[in-house]
Formats: C-alpha cells, structure tokens, sequence
C-alpha cells in the first residue's frame, strides 16, 4: 500500500516545486519594458513564468487526485494527463510564450532550466506510472479472466453431479 | 502468485526489498558519491577549459588602462561586465616608443543598457582594424572581410542571426558574424571599428552624455605586444615608469592569467578534497555495512550453505547485493548531476565568475564514463571485502552457536 | 548399504586438555532405514549429524555415502551432494526471514543448475506437509508448528536420499511434536531414509533403530 502513495506525492512535490520557482526560487527578470506610450509592462518571461505556476498548480491538483483514487486505470488516466500538462510545462518557456533574448537573463539562467527540468521529471514519472498501472491492470483483468472460467468448469461439474 | 525463478540475482532483490532503510541509506550515499564525482569533475573542466581558452585568446601581452580601472578590464574581459574608462588617444603612440613594444591598438569600451529586447548591460569594444593584433585573428574565423562602419560582430551569447539589424542608442548594426563561445567576457560583447564606436557615444550623447562625445580623441586601453624572447614585465615595469604620471597603469596579462589559474586551483582543489572525503567515507561505509551484514546473517549464510550453495555462490549474492545498490545510487546520482550541472551552466558560470566553457562531448562521454567506474569501486572493494570473510565462515561454528 | 560410519572422531582442544565429542562411532546405514540417535545434550549428537550432514570435517575416521568419501571431495562436490542427497534440518538454523514460506521451500532447487517444475513440487510439498494455505506468507508470521513443517518441506525439494534432522520436535507441544514425527513416518514409508537426534523418549515408537549416545560413544542400539 505504501508504494501506491509514492507516485502521487512525488508528482505533487513536483508540482508545487514548478509553482516555487518562479514565484519565490527563481524569479524571472524583474525589468518592466517602457512602451511608447510611456508606461511599463513586463516582458514575456514574467508571463511564462505566471503560466507554469498556473501549470504547477494544476501538475500538483493531479498527484493530490492520483492519491484519491484507487482504480489502476483512473490513475494510469491521471498520470497520461498529467504527463501532458508537464509537456505543457516544458513548451510554454521554450516554444509558445519564451522570455529573454539574451542567454544571461535570469529567465534564461535559473527559470527556466529549473521548471523544465522538474517538468521533465513529471513527464518521465507520470509515464512511468501510468505503464506500470496499465500493466497491473491487464494482470488483474486476466487473472479475473482465468477464474471466471475456472468458476464455470466447476458449475459444469457441479450440474453433472446433480443429474447424477 | 509469484513463480519468478530464485536465481542469485532474484534473491538479492528480496533480500534488499526487505531491508528498506538499509537499502535506501546506501543508495543514497552511492547517489551523493556520484553526483559529486561527476558534477565536480565537470564544473573543474569547464573552468580548465575556460582558463585554456583565456590564454589562447588572450593576444595582447600588456594591456595599458587608465589609473585606477586596472581591476575594470579584468572584469570586462573575464565576466562581460561592462566599463567604461578613458585616457588620450595620444598614449598609443607614447606606449609603441616604448623600448620592446612591437605592436600597439587602442579599443574603445563603451556600456549600453539599451538593447532590443531584453535590458541587459552589453560591453561595445571598438578596436581599429588597421592595428589590431588581439581580436582580429579570431574574429576572421568567422570573418571573411575587415569590418567596416556599420557592421558588428557579436559575441556568441548575444541573440541575433548574422545578417539581421541591432540597434544601439537608436543606431542600427548589420551582424557580420557571431564568435563561437569562449567562455569569457567576450561572450556578451559586441565588436565594432574604432570609429563607428566613437560615432556611437556621439549618439549616446543625446540619450545621457557621454565624455567621448565630448573629447573624440578618447579611448580606453591600449593593447601591447611585446619582442620575443624580452621579459614581459621588465617592458610593462618600463611603460608604467615614463608614464604612470600620466596616469597609465599596465595589466600583464600572464599575471591575469596565473591570478586566474591560481583561484581556479583552489576550487578544483576543494572539489578533489570533497571527492576523496565522500569516497573514503563510501568505502568505509560499504566496509562496515558488510562486516555488520555478514555477521548478523552468519545464519543465514550458514542455512544456504546446509542447503548445498557453495561459498561461491555466496560471494555472488553479497556481490550482486552491492552492486545492485551501488548502480541504482551511481545512475541516480550522476543522472541529479546532469541535470544540475548542464541546464543550469549560464548560471554557474555568472556565479564563479571565471572563464567557465563545457568540455566538447567526447571529452563529457569519457567523464560519465570515468565517474561512473570510480562511483562503482567502493561496492567492489566492499564485495571482495565480503568475498573473504564469507570464505572465513566456518559452517560447523556458526550451527552451534545457534543451538 | 547407503552410508558407512567408520571410527568417526571429532577432538576439540579446550585449553589444556583434549576432549572427544564424537569418539570413534562405527554405524552403517542401509536405505530405507529409520534410525534415532538418543542421548542426554552434550553426548554428542550433534557433532555427529553435523559430520554426516558432510558439515564439519571429522579429526579421524571417515562417512562414506555409497562408497564416496564425503571429506575428500572439494567445496563444489560437497555442496552438490548437501544440495541433491543429504537433506540437514540443524536445530536453530531455521527459515529465511527475507523470503516467502514458497520461495524458502523451493531455495534448493535453485542452488544448482537442474531444470524441472520447481513451483508444482514446491506447492505439492506444501500440501503435503499440511501448510499449502501458507505459501505466500513470510516466516515471522508462523508458528513454531508450521516452521517446522516449512523445514521439512524444504529438505524434501530435491528429494534427497537421507533426511537428517536435529531435534525436529523440540520447543513443541506433544499434539504438534506426534503430527511432526507422522508426517516422518509417512516419508520414510515413502523410501527416504532418515537420521533424527532426539532426547524425547515418546518419539521413539516412530523409528526403525534407535541408537543411544553418551559421552561422544555409540553405546547400545535397541530394535523399536
């Protein structure tokens, strides 16, 4: 039973871990660009960083599901998601929002290195998890299998005994 | 349920599934022993490298600065950070009437905190194309035609394809070329002639003032070469002395580099110490633990010994026990590094502050290769350790001790 | 004849003086047979299993299994023979605590290279010493009673030629000590020949030949 427990919290400290860094660990690049209208907005590594704290949330929600339930198959279908979202987690720095140009901005240093490393480690985990999950759970249905039918030789016999 | 067979191996796995703690505690040193090993070997050669690479393209012998910035240039050319100090133009001259001098080029330094995207301080070095000796030679690498007013050549962690625009103080820049990673200053430098440069802080002029909008004849340091075969310092001795007046001061650049390689020495020499504590410490552990676990289960060896296993068998169960922990710990260990030591290198190297640049991959393969058989002899020395004394057992003793 | 005991003699040196636990037994052993050694503790039966288990190398005197003597053979030999013909449940030396009752019973079989059904022999012993129920259970939640018969279980994995057993029934009650001596019976019935040390007189009416033992000496034999 208590094996049962480390993949959920695993990925909920993972989560929380990805929540972490940009909020308080490793914060991205505190400079606001000024606008030509003369006011001032953060540049887009600030708004990857509120996007994985969004999916840190999200990634940490799932682990605390994954130790709710107890169907194998429920979990493998958490942990698919989950993998998922920590995929998320990998392409918002790097592909779909990004953040500094340069390679020596904090973003770039400490941020993001930090998130997709811990999302990397969610989506090795979750997919782990859900193999191992699914196989338990083709195991189980198999062995259910080979006692239904071993129950029904014995009906047989049993019926034969009765005409006897 | 389970009908696996019990082969040596099989019954190792048991035997450490149902010892938890004990199993985890190994693991885990086998992991620190590891992560050490291949983190620290890693970080030594990157800061060997970058060391390397700082004496080869060092070029200039002597470097001439203004009084009192002697300090600046270093940090400008080992960390990027950016300064900004001047002196005449005339010392040029003065320096190359220098006995020994066989060539002299001034550069220009200038800071901006403007730049396209991101802020982020970027060192201008202006050098003249018709005299430089210090950077031209490995700018051609990337190069094929001097550079001319409005083109720049840009440091390797710089953004910018080659051939696209950089504005700086509202003047654009064609990208010519982009030096490969040097590990060094020059990493965040941006190269352009002496004269666009001085154009440049004509600009700057509007965006803040700058002296060498106001004096054209200003620049910041002179790059020295010296004769063959005539002492460095005696030539550096020799310029501070006709004009350290002046307010000339000389950095030697041999001494830059020894000054370097010498902090360099005590990093590494702590990452050797901490090395061989963690490893001595894995060996004794691993001596310990199985002196205790041989002992305490002389019955159970014993037993297998009654049901017919011979002392061979024996030795590869306690071998198949450690080396089980041991490369589960080794491959967890060096994997925590990996993923430490290469996402995170722009940021290590920030916080050394030295020339910091990653060994080439065949170099890296080697040291995964010779951390993982250094992280893998302590559970050799421990298993040969077990070998022994299991040979030691004696059968009939250990029966009538349990009687 | 299946074992021939010839002027077996085991010397311990105790600071001076010389003592003799087994001092110079003669015996043989025909197949089939089912023979308790009987003495007070100290007589030195023991010693004596432990040298015919092929487990302690006598001072003098020799055990020959079927004509090999079993102390001029190398460690590999001798395992073999422990492995495959001799069959040695010591008193005290137990189960694995790390492995199931099932994976304890079928250890010997994977102690040397054989191939065959080690899981059907394995739970058709465990039913038939009585404790099949127990299979996946680990030793620390037997009972003295069920160890016993996972030992025995156990010894008959590669269905050795002799069983020997060292106080099989000690720390037992009488009900469970009498179920341990049937099930005994019944193996020999079968045709393995077993060697038992006992000091419990009521086992008795169980064995074939009883041999008593006092101060490391053969000294009498009875017919049961």
């Amino acid at each position: 039973m208590g094996s049962r427990m480390v993949p959920g919290i695993v990925i909920v400290l993972l989560g929380l871990f990805v929540v972490l860094v940009p909020a308080v660990i490793f914060p991205t690049c505190e400079t606001q660009i000024e606008t030509a209208a003369g006011g001032t907005v953060p540049m887009r590594c600030f708004w990857s960083g509120r996007a994985e704290i969004g999916i840190g949330a999200l990634i940490a929600a799932s682990g605390l599901l994954m130790l709710a339930f107890r169907p194998a198959l429920v979990r493998a279908g958490i942990a698919v998601a989950t993998a998922l979202l920590g995929v998320l987690g990998i392409l918002i720095p790097t592909v779909l929002i990004g953040g500094c140009e340069s390679p020596m901005m904090d973003c770039n240093t400490t941020t993001f290195p930090a998130v997709i490393v811990a999302n990397s480690l969610i989506v090795v985990v979750c997919v782990i998890t859900a193999l191992v999950l699914a196989r338990s759970d083709r195991r189980l249905q198999v062995q259910a299998q080979q006692q239904a039918t071993t129950n029904v030789t014995l009906d047989e016999r049993g019926a034969t005994h009765i005409e006897h | 349920m389970n009908d696996k067979p019990l082969s040596t191996l099989n019954i190792a796995l048991l035997n450490l599934r149902r010892k938890v703690f004990r199993t985890m505690g190994l693991v885990l040193l086998a992991a620190l022993l590891a992560f050490t090993l291949l983190a620290g070997s890693v970080l030594s050669q990157s800061l060997d490298n970058g060391l390397n690479n700082l004496s080869q393209r060092m070029g200039a012998d002597i470097l001439a600065v203004p009084y009192g910035y002697e300090a600046n240039v270093q940090g400008a050319l080992l960390r990027g950070e950016p300064s900004t100090f001047y002196f005449d133009e005339l010392t040029t001259e003065r320096i190359a009437a220098v006995g020994g001098v066989i060539d002299v080029s001034p550069q220009l330094y200038l800071a901006t905190l403007d730049s396209s995207c991101c802020a982020y301080p970027v060192q201008l070095i202006g050098f003249d194309p018709q005299t430089d000796f210090a950077i031209t030679p490995w700018v051609s690498q990337t190069l094929d035609a001097p550079l001319t007013a409005g083109q720049i050549v840009i440091g390797s962690s710089l953004s910018g394809e080659v051939g696209q625009k950089l504005e700086f103080f509202n003047k654009s820049f064609v990208i010519v070329a982009r030096l490969e990673k040097t590990g060094m200053g020059f990493d965040t430098s941006v190269f352009m002639d002496l004269d666009s440069a001085r154009q440049l802080a004509q600009y700057s002029k509007r965006a803040g003032g700058h002296p060498v909008a106001d004096n054209a004849n200003l620049i910041s340091s002179v790059m020295v070469r010296v004769q063959d075969g005539l002492n460095t310092k005696d030539v550096a001795n020799d310029i501070l002395q006709s004009y350290g007046k002046d307010g000339v001061r000389v950095v030697v650049a041999e001494d830059m580099i020894s000054d370097v390689s010498s902090s360099l020495r005590g990093l590494t020499g702590y990452i050797l110490v901490l090395i061989a504590i963690l490893w001595i410490l894995t060996v004794g552990v691993l001596l310990i633990v199985t002196a205790v676990t041989i002992n305490s289960r002389r019955r159970e060896f014993s037993l297998f010994r009654v049901l017919g296993a011979t002392k061979g068998k024996l030795m590869r169960l306690i071998l198949c026990e450690s080396s089980i922990v041991s490369l589960i710990g080794t491959v967890a260990g060096m994997l925590a590094a990996a993923l430490v030591v290469f996402p995170f290198s722009t940021f290590i190297s920030m916080q050394l502050g030295l020339p910091y640049l990653q060994p080439s991959l065949p170099v890296l393969a080697l040291l995964f290769v010779l951390c993982f058989i250094i992280s893998l002899v302590p559970a050799c020395l421990a298993s040969i350790y077990g070998a022994v004394r299991i040979g030691k057992l004696e059968l009939s003793r250990t029966i009538k001790e349990a009687e | 004849m299946l074992l021939s005991i010839e002027g077996l003699t085991k010397r311990y040196q105790r600071r001076d003086t010389t003592f003799a636990a087994v001092d110079a037994v003669d015996a043989s052993v025909e197949r089939g047979d089912f023979i308790s050694f009987i003495g007070r503790s100290g007589s030195g039966k023991t010693t004596l299993l432990n040298m015919i288990a092929g487990l302690l190398a006598p001072t003098e005197g020799s055990v020959r299994l079927e004509g090999t003597d079993l102390y001029a053979l190398n460690d590999k030999e001798i395992s073999r023979l422990r492995n495959t013909r001799l069959g040695y449940i010591p008193q005290g030396l137990g189960t694995l605590a790390n492995l199931t009752v099932f994976d304890n019973v079928r250890l010997p079989f994977f102690l040397d290279k054989r191939s065959g059904d080690a899981s059907g022999r394995a739970s058709y012993l465990l039913e038939a010493v009585g404790i099949a129920h127990l299979r996946d259970m680990l030793p620390a939640q037997l009972s003295g009673g069920e160890l016993r018969r996972v030992l025995i279980a156990r010894v008959l994995m590669n269905e050795p030629d002799i069983l020997i057993a060292d106080e099989p029934t000690s720390d037992l009650d009488v009900e469970t000590a009498m179920g341990i001596m049937e099930l005994f019976a019944t193996i020999n019935k079968r045709g393995t020949t077993i060697l038992l040390a006992t000091h419990e007189l009521d086992t008795l009416e169980f064995s074939k030949r009883v041999l008593s033992m006092a101060a490391g000496r053969l000294t009498e034999e009875q017919r049961a």
